[in-house]
C-alpha cells in the first residue's frame, strides 16, 4: 500500500508544556489507523494538527507528497468527526451533511444525491428533517459521521467517536464503522482511549503516552510482543515480576525472577541486567506442567461469566492472576491452597527496566 | 378534590399583595387615562378624548419623533459596535483584555447622573453643539454595553467546536461567521437591539443632560408638562409607552433569558 498521509518529527506545546514530543507516523492509503493512549496524552492535539485547526512548532504533514503543515483547515482535503459531534444546531440533518457542499458551491442536485447517499450510507435515510436535538447519541454519531464522508475526503479523522455511547451501542457501531470503512476504502485515522475498539478495528495501531508514541503496530504485535511496559499493560491484563538476566542458551533467553529460574524466546538482541517480565493471564497453566513455574498461594477466585480469575500470592507477596475459561469449574482451586502456576517460554515477555514508574 | 389550609391562602395573598403593590399605580394610570374628568381623582365616565387630544399636541408629537430617531439609530449603531466587541472578545487573545471587559460593563452599572454629567462635561469639551446627535451618542455609549453583554452571553454557551467544524468541512473564515457564528448569535443579537431600544425609549436623565435645542425626547417632554400638574394626556402617552415598553421587553425575553445575564451583572 502507498503512503498516502506523513508526520516528519512533530512537536508542539501549549504554553511552556510539551504536549507532543517528536512524533513520527506514515499513515498508508486505504488504512485503518488508530491513535491509542490514555485521556490527556496528546491525541486530539494530533488530531487538530492532521486537521488544520492548530499549526505544530516544529515538524512537517505531508498529505500524498504535498507539504501541508501550515495549510488552514478550510483547504485541506481532510475531514474530522468531532468528540461531540459538533453538530450545526440551527441546521437539521440534511443541512448538516450538505453543509461541506455549499461551501465548495457544489450544484444543489449534486449536492441532493451525495446528501442522500451518505445518509444512506449511515442508515440513516429518511431523518433528513430532523434537527440535531430531536436524536439520540447514536443517531448524531452517524450524521456527523455522513457530514464528513459525504464530502470524500482523503482522510477521515475521528476523535473518539464511540466515547459518549453505551456499551452495546458502541459493540454495534464499531461493527458499521469496519463496514463503512471497507466499503469506502478511505484513510480513516481513529483515537481513542479504548483498547478493546482500537485492537477491534485498527490495522494498526500507535501507541502514545505523554505526548510520544511508544510502538506502532498491529494488534496481535502490540499484545504479544509489546516493546514496553505501558504498552503491555495498557492493552489488556498483565502479570509483572522484576527479574535479572542470566545470559542466552541458543534460541532462549536464561532468567531470575524471585528466585525462580525463567526462561524466555530470545530477542534479537540479548538484554542484560535488570528487567521486567510479563505473563498475561489467560498463559498461565494451574496444572504446573509448563517449563516456567511459580509457586502461591490462592488469595480470591473471582468469577466473571465467561471465565473464572485466580489470585494468587508469591511468597515474596507479589500478586498473580490467571485466567480460565468456565468450561470446567469442578478443577477450581480453593482460598488458601498452595498452586503451581507455570506458563511456556514462549509467553514470557521481556521488557526493558520501568524507568517511568508513575504511570 | 382541592384541600386549602392557611399556609397557602396566605401564600397567594402574599404573591397578590406583592403584584398590586407593584402594578397598582400603573393600573390607577391606565384607568384615568380614559376619564372624561381632568382632575385625577373621580370617575365621571369613559372616553378616548385624551389620546385624540395628542395627536393634536406638536410639541409632544415632535418629541416622539426624536423619541424614534435617538432609539433607532443609537440601537443600530450600538448593536453593531457592541455585537463586534463581543465577538472580539470571544475570539481573540490580546493584552488588556481582561480590562477592557471590566470596563465594557461599567455604563451598567455605573449611577446614570454620573454617566450624564460627565457626557455633559465631554461634550462642552469637545465643544460639541448640544442636539440630537449628542443624544444619539451618548444613547450609543451605554447600548453598546447591554449588547455586549447580552450576544457575550450567547457567545459564551456556543461550543467552540462549531466553528471547528465548520472550517473543517471547507468553510472559509467568512463563511463560518455568515453560515454557523452568526446564525448562532443571532437571537441574541436581536434581544440585545430591543432592550437598547426600550432602555433609549425610557431614558431621561442622560437625554436631560446631553440634549440641546430641538433634542426633546419624549420622556424630556412629559417631564416638562408635568410641571403643570399631571393631565389626563399625561396618563395617556404614559400608558402607550409602558404597553409599548412591555411588548419589546416581552420579545426580547422571549428571544433571550436576558434578565439572567443582566442581573447577575447589574449586582
Ligand atoms: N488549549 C489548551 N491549552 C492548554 N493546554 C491544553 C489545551 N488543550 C489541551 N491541553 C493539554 O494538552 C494535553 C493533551 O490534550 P489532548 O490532546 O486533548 O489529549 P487527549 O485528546 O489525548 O485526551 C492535556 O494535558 C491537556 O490538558
Ligand atoms: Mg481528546
Amino acid at each position: 500500500m502507498k503512503s498516502l498521509l506523513r508526520l516528519d518529527a512533530i512537536s508542539t506545546s501549549y504554553g511552556n508544556t510539551r504536549v507532543l514530543n517528536d512524533i513520527d507516523i506514515d499513515v498508508k492509503e486505504g488504512e485503518f489507523f488508530f491513535l491509542l493512549g490514555p485521556s490527556g496524552c496528546g491525541k486530539t492535539t494530533l488530531l487538530r494538527i492532521l486537521s488544520g485547526l492548530m499549526h505544530p512548532d516544529e515538524g512537517t504533514v505531508w498529505l500524498g507528497g504535498k507539504d501541508i503543515t501550515r495549510l488552514p483547515a478550510h483547504q485541506r482535503d481532510i475531514n474530522t468527526v468531532f468528540q461531540n459531534y459538533a453538530l450545526f444546531p440551527h441546521l437539521n440533518v440534511y443541512d448538516n451533511v450538505a453543509f461541506g457542499l455549499r461551501m465548495k458551491k457544489r450544484s444543489e442536485p449534486e449536492i441532493r444525491s451525495k446528501v442522500e447517499e451518505a445518509l444512506r450510507l449511515v442508515s440513516l435515510p429518511d431523518f433528513g428533517k430532523r434537527m440535531p436535538t430531536q436524536m439520540s447519541g447514536g443517531q448524531m454519531q452517524r450524521v456527523a459521521l455522513a457530514r464528513a464522508i459525504v464530502n470524500e475526503p482523503a482522510v477521515l479523522l475521528l476523535d473518539e467517536p464511540l466515547g459518549a455511547l453505551d456499551v452495546k451501542l458502541r459493540k454495534q457501531m464499531q461493527f458499521e464503522l469496519k463496514q463503512l470503512q471497507r466499503k469506502l476504502g478511505t484513510t480513516f485515522i481513529c483515537v481513542t482511549h479504548d483498547q478493546d475498539e482500537a485492537m477491534t478495528l485498527g490495522d494498526r495501531i500507535a501507541v502514545m503516552n505523554h505526548g510520544r508514541f511508544e510502538q506502532i503496530a498491529d494488534a496481535h504485535t502490540l499484545y504479544n510482543q509489546p516493546a514496553s511496559h505501558f504498552v503491555c499493560d495498557f492493552l489488556g491484563d498483565c502479570n509483572f515480576l522484576q527479574a535479572v538476566v542470566n545470559g542466552r542458551v541458543d534460541d532462549k533467553l536464561s532468567l531470575t525472577a524471585e528466585g525462580n529460574p525463567i526462561s524466555a524466546s530470545a530477542p534479537q538482541t540479548t538484554p542484560s541486567g535488570a528487567c521486567i517480565i510479563g505473563v498475561r493471564p489467560e498463559k498461565i497453566s494451574l496444572d504446573g506442567s509448563r517449563e516456567n513455574r511459580v509457586e502461591a498461594s490462592v488469595e480470591q477466585v473471582v468469577f466473571t461469566g465467561s471465565h473464572y480469575t485466580v489470585i494468587a500470592k508469591t511468597s515474596r507477596g507479589t500478586s498473580l492472576s490467571c485466567r480460565m475459561f468456565n468450561d470446567r469449574p469442578s478443577a477450581l482451586p480453593e482460598t488458601g491452597q498452595a498452586i503451581t502456576l507455570s506458563w511456556h517460554h514462549t509467553d514470557t515477555i521481556v521488557l526493558p527496566p520501568n524507568l517511568s514508574q508513575s504511570q | 378534590m382541592k384541600r386549602y389550609n392557611a399556609a397557602g391562602i396566605l401564600q397567594t395573598l402574599h404573591a397578590w399583595g406583592v403584584y398590586a403593590f407593584i402594578y397598582a399605580p400603573i393600573l390607577v394610570l391606565i384607568v384615568f387615562s380614559f376619564n372624561q374628568e381632568r382632575i385625577n381623582a373621580v370617575w365621571s365616565g369613559f372616553t378616548l378624548d385624551w389620546y385624540l387630544k395628542l395627536v393634536s399636541d406638536t410639541d409632544l408629537m415632535d418629541s416622539v419623533l426624536n423619541s424614534v430617531i435617538v432609539g433607532l439609530s443609537s440601537t443600530a449603531i450600538a448593536t453593531i459596535l457592541g455585537t463586534m466587541a463581543a465577538l472580539a472578545m470571544h475570539r481573540y487573545y490580546f493584552w488588556g483584555k481582561k480590562i477592557m471587559d471590566a470596563v465594557l460593563y461599567l455604563p451598567i452599572v455605573i449611577p446614570e447622573i454620573v454617566m450624564a454629567v460627565s457626557l455633559l462635561t465631554f461634550y462642552v469639551f469637545i465643544q460639541l453643539t448640544l442636539g440630537l446627535v449628542s443624544v444619539i451618542i451618548a444613547h450609543v455609549t451605554f447600548n453598546i454595553a447591554f449588547v455586549f453583554v447580552i450576544v457575550q452571553a450567547r457567545l459564551a454557551g456556543m461550543d467552540a467546536h462549531l466553528e471547528h467544524a465548520a472550517a473543517d468541512l471547507g468553510a472559509t473564515p467568512w463563511q463560518v461567521f455568515r453560515h454557523v457564528t452568526l446564525p448562532y448569535i443571532a437571537p441574541g443579537v436581536l434581544s440585545g437591539a430591543l432592550l437598547a431600544f426600550t432602555i433609549s425609549w425610557d431614558d431621561f436623565m442622560i437625554a436631560f443632560f446631553t440634549a440641546g435645542v430641538g433634542g426633546t425626547t419624549l420622556p424630556m417632554q412629559v417631564y416638562s408638562m408635568i410641571k403643570f400638574g399631571v393631565s389626563p394626556e399625561i396618563n395617556a402617552i404614559s400608558t402607550i409607552t409602558i404597553l409599548f415598553t412591555m411588548l419589546l421587553i416581552l420579545l426580547a425575553v422571549r428571544l433571550e433569558g436576558i434578565f439572567k445575564t443582566v442581573k447577575t451583572i447589574g449586582t
